[in-house]
């Protein structure tokens, strides 16, 4: 087990190098940061000055050196917008740009607006998982019956859905004009249950769909039918034996949803102004803050490759083919 | 078979599933029709619950204790030097105040913390500091605290943003307790002007708190800084030692602070902004669009005013050795001046922008020229024009004017641009309309013609000293990164006319304005107004650089 650990940590390692990589090319790739960062009505001694600050002058080999060695330790440099590093990116002095104190930092920035973002993502999966689970047990203990079509009708518009168009839909009913819950913003758990349920929409169409032919197949096992012949209740059966055996599809799923909710959010959180990292990225993207571009997106990429880590360790637990195998 | 696997007992009872639904359905109906009912407790505190304050009808006089007000743009920092453009820091206004204030209807220049001024010669401006003035964590105004905070903003070691405003290096001195010198190095006209914007905060708090700078506003306004919350608000509380208590300014509005908070709610999204604003989440809402607007006026509670704003969209076509031939030839400019309808585009698209008057902005800037025509919109004239230089040998018919706007820069700018590419077309010469990345947008306009380049931004651009200088400096003086026009007469006159003030200034400008109409060189399809939703019964003379400061407004309250 500690070999399948490590293979499966390795292997997230190298794939969050090449993550950060394409953000770092990407980066460089779209246009003159400095440029973009300055604005068209910049001089050309301000740009080369803040290209000199910010090292672009630099050959791209040194600079992604210095890049990845400010990843591995979690310096992205100082965002140009948020606090004093408004000011210092005219001029020709723009070589002290570092040196002064009162610099923000980007990383300590976005990990800052995790809490929110984690919370949001937390309710919305709960809300999924909850869900996807009720209505793909209903629909697989009634095959082909009106319930079980009615459900797959409601899964297949979940997933068809557009994330934005349904959270202002829902701002729409249940804000403005039924009154019950708060547009936007954070601070109460009324605050949370409109993002969380735009968040969870698309997951619960997929997941119940994949709960609902999971399920289906299990209960068409003979071992069902020996459970039930020696007289094992069929809640046993259903929630017990058959929802135990078709966890682990469920559980990659769960997974992938996870990482669909985590960058889900960016959009759901500038509809809701709900102050999670998505919010941040898009402000950032809007002011042109590399650093804090770089940091936000680096965060995103660890969310994710995290998740997905821990999807592959619970296997060891929900499957004992892979426990015994490695 | 249909097995009911539950052996006779069902998980949920089909019948009591289906009843549930219809009477959820139902209710949800019913719901939705009409019966509105409040969010929140009124004595919840939670930061963005203002519904206990907007459920009371401001329109009827009752009190609001805390006023909430939905704004477009997040803060970056807390700095006084965001206070000079109203999108950097939605109402910091309210806690930091200039020397020198603009009456916002008259634009007529009046006290603030300067009591009087008069220039002592043309780099010298003294004033009077007013006497008796705190910022809010104690310590006095006076000169040489108001000399420190001159310094501070305009430094060029620090570079903050408000120095793109600047014209000569600004910097102050105290004579004594209350006199203040500002000293410019060369003459510069608009000093007054740039004074206005700039807010003056405490020395105090720079000198023994320079690491709360970013994060905390000390001002001496009428309203003071309780808390900034990054990505969701900032609140303010009155401060019940403003100087300007029971005193009239300015002789607009309430001239008073009357709520005794003021919440600030960051919100993007102007679909959400106008959810707020109709679900009475928000009692005053920022930047509408067009249909909010209307849906305001239409309710009994609220309503929505515009004004023109110091932002307009410019258009100015390659002109300049290196552009493509045909655009140097003054008849093919002006035919493609001709062929665009502003006007259409203002109330057909923009909307919410008042048409230009042949000249890149509206009669409140110094400068403007009221004896000039607009461009106008004449497509056969326009036609006549470019058969004319046709015949002449002009390659009008090799033109392919590629004709682009930088992705989300203004309201409806894809649009905009869309239509102005569509109207030259209509004319017979070919256009190539895009939209472009920022990056890409950036690196084109910064760069001079060659090889006969064919090139026409369409862009917004702001000036809120609002003087015709600005955009002619930027747009048509040969070194500046962004100009394509390079006449070393027309740059002499212009930097002639910018050392001028008073009615010479207004005079020169003017004559720069006509010679810009003559040689088509900088077009305008409008300047921008903007919306605001505030409760019916109220009233806001709204400046054009949209600058909220509660004081202004007249409330009832």
């Amino acid at each position: 087990m500690l070999v399948y650990v490590a293979k499966r940590t390795l292997q997230s390692l190298v794939i969050l190098v090449i993550m950060i990589s394409a953000v770092f090319f990407a980066g460089r790739m779209i246009g003159d940061p400095a440029l973009m960062i300055l604005g068209p009505e910049a001089s050309q001694e301000d740009r080369e000055s803040l290209r000199r600050a910010l090292g672009l002058e630099q050959p791209i080999p040194v600079q992604y050196g210095r890049f990845i060695q400010g990843a591995a330790t979690g310096d992205f440099g100082d965002t140009f917008r948020y606090g004093r590093r408004t000011s210092r990116m005219h001029g020709p002095d723009a070589s002290g740009f570092f040196e002064e104190t009162g610099a923000n930092p980007a990383l300590p920035l976005v990990l800052e607006r995790l809490p929110a973002t984690f919370l949001l993502a937390a309710v919305a999966l709960g809300f999924a998982f909850a869900i996807a689970l009720l209505l793909g047990i209903i629909a697989a203990m009634r095959p082909r019956s009106q319930m079980d079509r009615s459900i797959n009708v409601l899964s297949l518009g979940g997933v068809s859905i557009v994330d934005f168009w349904l959270g202002f839909m829902l701002i729409f009913f249940f804000s403005v004009r039924l009154g019950w819950l708060p547009t936007s913003g954070a601070g109460t758990w009324q605050h949370v249950l409109l993002p969380a349920a735009t968040l969870a929409v698309r997951p619960i169409g997929r997941l119940t769909q994949l709960v609902r032919s999971s399920m289906l197949d299990e209960l068409a096992k003979p071992y069902v039918e020996a459970a039930r012949a020696k007289g094992v209740s069929e809640r046993a059966i259903v929630y017990v034996h058959a929802l135990k055996n078709s966890a682990i599809p469920i559980v990659t799923m769960m997974g992938d949803e996870t990482a669909n909710i985590l960058t889900g959010v960016i959009i759901v959180e500038v509809v809701f102004a709900w102050p999670g990292i998505g919010q941040l990225l898009i402000q950032a993207l809007l002011m042109r803050d590399l650093p804090l571009i770089e940091a936000t997106i680096f965060v995103l990429i660890v969310m994710v490759i995290a998740v997905n880590w821990l999807v592959d360790l619970s296997y060891t637990y929900l499957d004992p083919k892979v426990r015994l195998a490695n | 078979m249909q097995r009911d696997v539950l052996g006779g007992t069902a998980l949920i009872r089909r019948p009591s599933l289906r009843f549930l639904a219809l009477c959820l359905g139902a209710g949800l109906l019913l719901a939705a029709c009409g019966v509105g009912a409040e969010t929140t407790d009124p004595e919840d505190p939670d930061p963005d619950d203002a519904a206990a304050d907007a459920a009371s009808d401001p329109a009827a006089g009752d009190q609001i204790e805390e006023l909430v007000v939905a704004v477009s743009q997040e803060a970056q920092a807390m700095q006084a030097q965001t206070a000079y453009k109203e999108v950097n820091n939605p109402g910091v206004r309210n806690v930091y105040e200039p020397l020198i204030q603009k009456h916002p209807e008259t634009g007529e220049l009046l006290p603030a913390l300067a009591t009087e001024w008069e220039r002592l010669d043309e780099e010298t401006l003294q004033l009077q500091i007013r006497e008796g003035v705190t910022f809010h964590d104690g310590s006095p105004l006076d000169a040489e605290a108001a000399a420190y905070s001159v310094n501070h903003l305009w430094n060029p070691d620090h570079n903050f943003a408000i120095r793109e405003t600047m014209g000569p290096q600004i910097t102050a001195e105290a004579v004594d307790e209350f006199t203040l010198h500002v000293m410019t190095d060369g003459p510069d006209p608009l000093l007054e002007e740039r004074l206005v914007l700039q807010a003056v905060q405490s020395m105090e708090q720079l000198f023994e708190r320079p690491e709360t700078e970013d994060t905390e506003a000390v001002g001496t306004g009428p309203y003071r800084f309780v808390e900034w919350q990054p990505g969701s608000h900032l609140l303010l509380e009155r401060n019940e030692d403003w100087w300007g208590l029971e005193q009239e300014h300015y002789g607009v509005g309430d001239s008073q602070p009357p709520f005794e908070r003021i919440r600030f709610l960051y919100r993007l999204e102007s679909s959400v902004r106008g959810a707020m604003s109709e679900a009475g989440e928000a009692h005053i809402t920022m930047y509408v669009t067009p249909e909010q607007c209307e849906d305001a006026d239409a309710d009994p509670d609220r309503q929505c005013i515009t004004n023109p704003s110091d932002a307009y969209i410019f258009y100015r076509p390659d002109y300049q050795e290196g552009a493509h031939e045909a655009l140097m030839d003054v008849r093919v400019r002006e035919a493609i001046f001709l062929a665009i309808d502003e006007d259409s585009i203002v109330e057909n698209v923009i909307v919410l922008a008042e048409p230009p008057y042949g000249q890149p902005f509206n009669d409140n800037w110094v400068g403007f020229n009221s004896d000039i025509e607009p461009f106008g919109y004449d497509p056969d004239r326009a036609r006549e024009l470019l058969d004319e230089a046709r015949a002449d040998g002009v390659p009008v018919d090799d033109l392919t004017l590629l004709v682009t706007n930088r992705q989300g820069a203004a309201p409806r700018i894809e649009e905009t641009t869309q239509a102005v590419g569509g109207f030259i077309e209509a004319i017979g010469i070919d256009t190539d309309v895009r939209s472009e990345e920022p990056a890409v947008f950036n690196e084109r306009v910064t760069t001079k013609p060659t090889d006969g380049r064919a090139f026409m931004p369409v862009h917004p651009s702001q000036d809120p000293l609002q003087d015709m200088a600005t955009p002619f400096l930027a747009a048509a003086r040969s070194t500046h990164v962004l100009s394509v026009y390079d006449n070393p007469e027309f740059d002499e006159q212009l930097l002639a006319a910018t050392r001028l003030s008073g009615d010479e200034r207004d005079a020169a400008l003017q004559e720069i304005v006509a010679f810009n109409r003559e040689q088509h060189i900088l077009g305008s399809v409008g300047t921008l107004s903007f919306a605001w939703v505030i409760p019916e019964g109220w009233d806001w003379p709204i400046t054009p650089q949209h600058r909220f400061e509660i004081v202004q407004f007249t409330t009832g309250q």
